[in-house]
């Protein structure tokens, strides 16, 4: 049970920067996600707090202590490899009670933590067998369960849900979430699926090409990413993004894209005043375009015109796949659209929740607090 | 099965390759089997008169006592470099340190000396450390010629091992020597099988530094054995064929009981990887 705390860790291969001035704190008990697209650093976060890569610069702190040169066995953490790595040549009992023979434990003590870890894993059974006579799933459990025999103060997991097939790994998804509500352990989680993120996390850390892009609880990276990055990466299908210029005048400002003009509401329009006459990335995410036909009761909608070039029927909403002039955007419709591929549709824009952010700086513009953002170099 | 004039001709050419190689030995047992008599270059491809092992007897007798040298010393070689190889292996692809890769060249480098460029320095040594005319000082000098190869295919097996194993282990607890004896040294079978059985009958069958190394009859190994069984002046070569027979019977019993495992355990690398 302890806190983490990266502090300006970088961790650099040669010429390429792994992790760049990482400083992120973790509290006791939180289930963090470090997420990003892949080579953005997150497993060699990962790895720098397991010990099993060394700093380039920087501390790292697990409960009070620094950790730096402290070796992987002794920084009390455990951790779950994407490969699950499990020992073939051991039985599953073996395989949950090695770290423990290693570091000592008493035969017993052994014994009761293995059966323990396996009835809240239901492997119970599997107790006798080898790796190789069990399933993907099964051998993820026992994974986890060497995890959990050691009682460390982290937990570690880097991509385990990677090598399950999808219905598993839904599955699985809830299963680890309770996890963690029982054993009541910090969880540093690394994954490139941000529906894993999103889904299972108390906070995400957003990583790009070593930086650190945004952290904050599931809800601040949705409703206020602080970058473009983190605004097209979180959220499936991802966010549509406009470049528009900002027109008008500070009690009637809009956003002139080169195929459409959308108004601004009056609650948004002076952060954006100092951006009159400049462009601005819009963006406006696909569940925020409704076919203005069926527009939710609530909503107030800004008309914009564009033709249909896919349709998608996904049986609770369809995709509309756009082309709005030359500019293609995706909308989340009611299903009941009669939007048909090749012909024009009336769409709605709910401006309540749009996006901007500085052109160059790619930060959003009027951040609120609550989260942290960096701008994405 | 289809014989279709491709499938002839294929078969037509793996006949004519294994007699040729087939050849020597025909004439190795059918010699073997002659009395001396009925030995000559003239009748080299005829049957013998009947089925006589007194040759066989005689070359037995002469060469039990180098047979029994050549296993203590083929023995204790083979385990040695297989072990020497396995940890050098399992050190350079699981814990790879600053100039590993040029220290695994130099390694590697040793393969490509020859035997013969060797041989004073060798005997020079051997005599400094009191070893020379010994077997021991042979088992020394094959585990260390035998270095670069046995590192080589257990530096490839390992590879195959996913380090991630390595470093579960690490978290587990485990110290350098320990993760090798629980985890990596249970998994090495194949590359064990490999390795012993290509260092068994290299060094076997070497000639060159057990001639060199042991000049007593009665310590050398059965390779010098047999070529000292010819005479100056004249040669029994049924007593010759019969005991190149008996010396090459070890090695030719590996690769009929344990050639399968042979073939198994170079696939296994190759595949886990």
């Amino acid at each position: 049970m302890a806190r983490v705390f990266y502090e300006h860790v970088t961790k650099r291969f040669g010429d390429v920067v792994a992790v760049n001035d990482l400083t992120l704190e973790i509290p006791d008990k939180e289930f963090l996600v470090l997420v990003g697209p892949s080579g953005c650093g997150k497993s060699t976060a990962i790895r720098l707090l397991a010990g099993l890569e060394t700093l380039t610069t920087g501390d790292v702190y697990i409960g009070e202590r620094l950790v730096n040169d402290v070796p992987a066995k002794d920084r009390d953490i455990a951790m779950v490899f994407q490969s699950y790595a499990l020992y073939p040549h051991m039985s599953v009992f073996d395989n949950m009670a090695f770290g423990l023979r290693m570091h000592g434990t008493r035969r017993d003590e052994i014994q009761r933590r293995v059966r323990e870890a396996a009835q809240i894993l239901g492997i119970e059974d599997l107790l006798r067998r080898k790796p190789a006579q069990l399933s993907g799933g099964q051998r993820q459990r026992v994974a986890l369960g060497r995890a959990i025999v050691r009682e460390p103060a982290v937990f570690l997991f880097d991509e385990p849900l990677s090598n399950l097939d999808a219905k598993l790994r839904v599955q699985t998804r809830t299963e680890l979430s309770k996890l963690h509500e029982r054993l009541e352990t910090t969880f540093i989680y690394v994954t490139h699926d941000q529906v894993e993120a999103m889904t299972m996390a108390t906070r995400i850390a957003v990583l790009k090409d070593g930086l650190l892009q945004q952290v904050g609880t599931p809800e601040d990276l949705y409703f206020r990413p602080g970058n473009v990055f983190v605004a097209g990466f979180i959220g499936s299908p991802a966010m549509n993004f406009f470049d528009a210029v900002v027109k008008g005048a500070a009690d009637e400002l809009y956003l002139d894209t080169e195929a459409f003009q959308v108004r601004v509401q009056s609650e948004k329009a002076p952060v954006l005043v100092p951006y009159i006459g400049q462009t601005v990335v819009f963006g406006i995410r696909p569940e925020d375009i409704h076919d203005a036909e069926f527009l939710p009761a609530h909503v107030r909608a800004e008309p914009v015109h564009a033709r249909v070039d896919v349709t998608e029927m996904m049986g609770n909403e369809k995709f509309l796949h756009l082309l709005a002039g030359d500019q293609k955007c995706l909308a989340r419709v009611d299903p009941r659209t009669r939007a048909r591929a090749g012909h024009e549709v009336q769409l709605a824009f709910d401006m309540d929740h749009m996006h901007a952010f500085d052109a160059q700086s790619q930060l959003a513009i009027g951040a609120a607090g609550g989260s942290t953002a960096a701008a994405s170099r | 099965m289809t014989l279709s004039p491709t499938r002839i001709a294929i078969y037509t050419l793996l006949f004519v390759f294994a007699a040729l190689y087939l050849m020597p030995i025909y004439v190795l047992v059918v010699t073997g089997m002659k009395s001396f008599t009925e030995v000559g270059l003239d009748r080299m491809w005829n049957f013998p008169s009947g089925l006589r092992f007194d040759s066989f007897q005689e070359a037995f007798d002469s060469l039990s006592r180098n047979m029994g040298n050549s296993f203590r010393m083929v023995i204790p070689a083979t385990i040695a470099s297989c072990f020497v190889g396995s940890i050098n292996g399992y050190i350079l692809t699981k814990w790879r340190f600053p100039g590993s890769d040029i220290f695994f060249f130099f390694l590697l480098f040793g393969m490509f000396i020859p035997y013969q460029s060797i041989l004073i320095p060798l005997v020079q040594t051997l005599q400094h450390i009191h070893l020379y005319g010994s077997l021991w000082g042979l088992v020394l000098t094959h585990v260390i010629y035998g270095i670069p190869i046995t590192t080589l295919i257990f530096r490839n097996y390992y590879a195959g091992v996913p380090t991630e194993l390595v470093e579960a282990a690490k978290i587990d607890g485990a110290s350098i020597i320990g993760i090798y004896t629980r985890i990596l040294f249970p998994l090495s079978l194949p590359g064990f099988v490999v390795v012993a059985i290509w260092q068994f009958t290299s060094i076997w069958n070497d000639f060159l530094f057990a001639s060199t190394v042991t000049s007593n009859p009665n310590t050398q190994p059965v390779t010098v054995a047999l070529n000292n069984l010819a005479g100056s002046y004249i040669v029994e070569w049924n007593v010759q064929m019969a005991g190149a027979l008996i010396a090459a019977l070890p090695t030719l019993l590996i690769y009929v009981f344990l050639g399968r495992f042979f073939m198994r355990g170079l696939m296994a690398g190759a595949l886990r990887g």
